[in-house]
């Protein structure tokens, strides 16, 4: 039994001091009552991979909310200290500036919106581990490369900003990177654990509620994008413009992320 | 019986260990002498319920020696008792509702 259930863990993906942790438990258990009946080891190492799951997903999509809320104040407070914005056909390169500019402002939505759900879909629906993880996942990725743009445009503009404003987005954004290294850590090790196989994850309707319309939801979030960025600019033209170019922006991401974390109905 | 439980393993065994520590066997021996050898459920089942119960800050657990073998003994936390009264309020009121309608 003990031996067969030590293969079933490693089979699951259960290694280390886990596995040595739960034969030493059985073994003392038979060891107590030899004629006990444990179950089946295969059935046995499932139930202990899908509640270890379920546990390591849950930790990565909490942590990954709170790095991220680091990363806003890190990309945050640089945006709100500038002095002067630059000129985005300044700086070294716009092969830099765009790519840095695209990072931070769709990187944040995507951060956002991912690691919103990826908390939601975890304390509502544990058990869809796959999407969670893919959710928690994808906000972190987006959140790192959210930090990267931030240090990316800082180092573009060098030149043009002063320098402590040049140190402060650069610290900020390095600073920033290391807290999102425990959920990306959780997440690769939630990974490792074979899950048993499950319905498809239901979509946004499993974590806004039935009267959640991802159209709706869209049409919102556009409106929201344009009212930001008039209010920014300080102008309708001039936000309509740039929140017309971040709308195009964030739908495109929308429909590329449809499927992968589950945004349908 | 066994697989009735199996849904209310996790405040059944906080129940068990709100009389005081005990390792994975003992918890199982409490399990039937309470249930008066009522929940056969496949015993293995019980230690992802403490496992779990562990990773939610309900149980705190740590090893001791026994006839010259390491022992995993479980003890309640202040968490694992709220959450244990919480649970039987609720099982109180539910088992109340379905008494009222089978009656």
């Amino acid at each position: 039994m003990i031996a067969e259930l030590a293969r079933e863990l490693a089979h699951v993906g259960i290694r280390g001091r886990q596995r040595q942790r739960i034969l030493t438990e059985l073994a003392d258990h038979l060891a107590c009552d030899a004629t006990a009946d444990l179950g089946d080891p295969r059935e046995l190492a499932q139930q202990f991979a899908d509640d270890l799951a379920v546990q390591t997903t849950r930790r990565a999509a909490l942590w990954s909310f709170g790095a991220l809320a680091l990363v806003a104040v890190a990309v945050g407070v640089p945006e709100v200290t500038l002095p002067r914005v630059p000129d985005i056909f300044g700086g070294r390169s716009p092969l830099l500036a765009a790519p840095a500019t695209l990072a931070v402002v769709l990187g944040a939505q995507i951060a956002f919106a991912a690691g919103c759900l990826a908390v939601l879909r975890a304390l509502r629906r544990p058990q869809d581990v796959t999407l969670v993880r893919r959710r928690t996942a994808v906000a972190v990725a987006a959140g790192a490369a959210t930090a990267l743009g931030s240090a990316l445009y800082a180092l573009n503009f060098w030149d043009e900003v002063p320098m402590w404003w040049g140190l402060l987005a650069v610290g900020a954004a390095a600073t920033a990177l290391l807290p999102l290294a425990a959920p990306a850590a959780a997440c690769i090790r939630a990974t490792r654990l074979r899950v048993s196989s499950r319905d498809p994850a239901p979509g946004l309707a499993a974590d806004l509620g039935s009267a959640a319309s991802p159209l709706a939801i869209g049409g919102a979030a556009v409106l929201l994008i344009l009212l930001g960025t008039s209010v920014a600019e300080r102008s309708l033209t001039e936000g309509a413009l740039r929140g017309g170019f971040e709308a195009v922006a964030f739908a495109t991401c929308f429909l590329a992320l449809r499927r992968p974390l589950a945004l349908g109905d | 019986m066994g697989s009735a439980v199996k849904g209310y393993l996790d405040p059944v065994v906080l129940a068990v260990l709100a009389t005081g520590p005990l390792h994975g066997y003992a918890v199982i021996e409490e399990l039937k002498a309470r249930s008066g050898g009522e929940l056969d459920l496949p015993e293995g089942t019980v230690y992802p319920a403490l496992h779990r119960l562990e990773h939610r800050g309900l149980l705190k657990s740590s090893w001791s020696r026994a006839e010259g073998r390491r022992r995993r003994v479980y003890r309640l936390t202040a968490s694992g008792r709220r959450e244990l009264e919480t649970r039987t309020r609720e099982w109180r009121a539910f088992a109340r509702v379905v008494d009222g309608v089978l009656a």
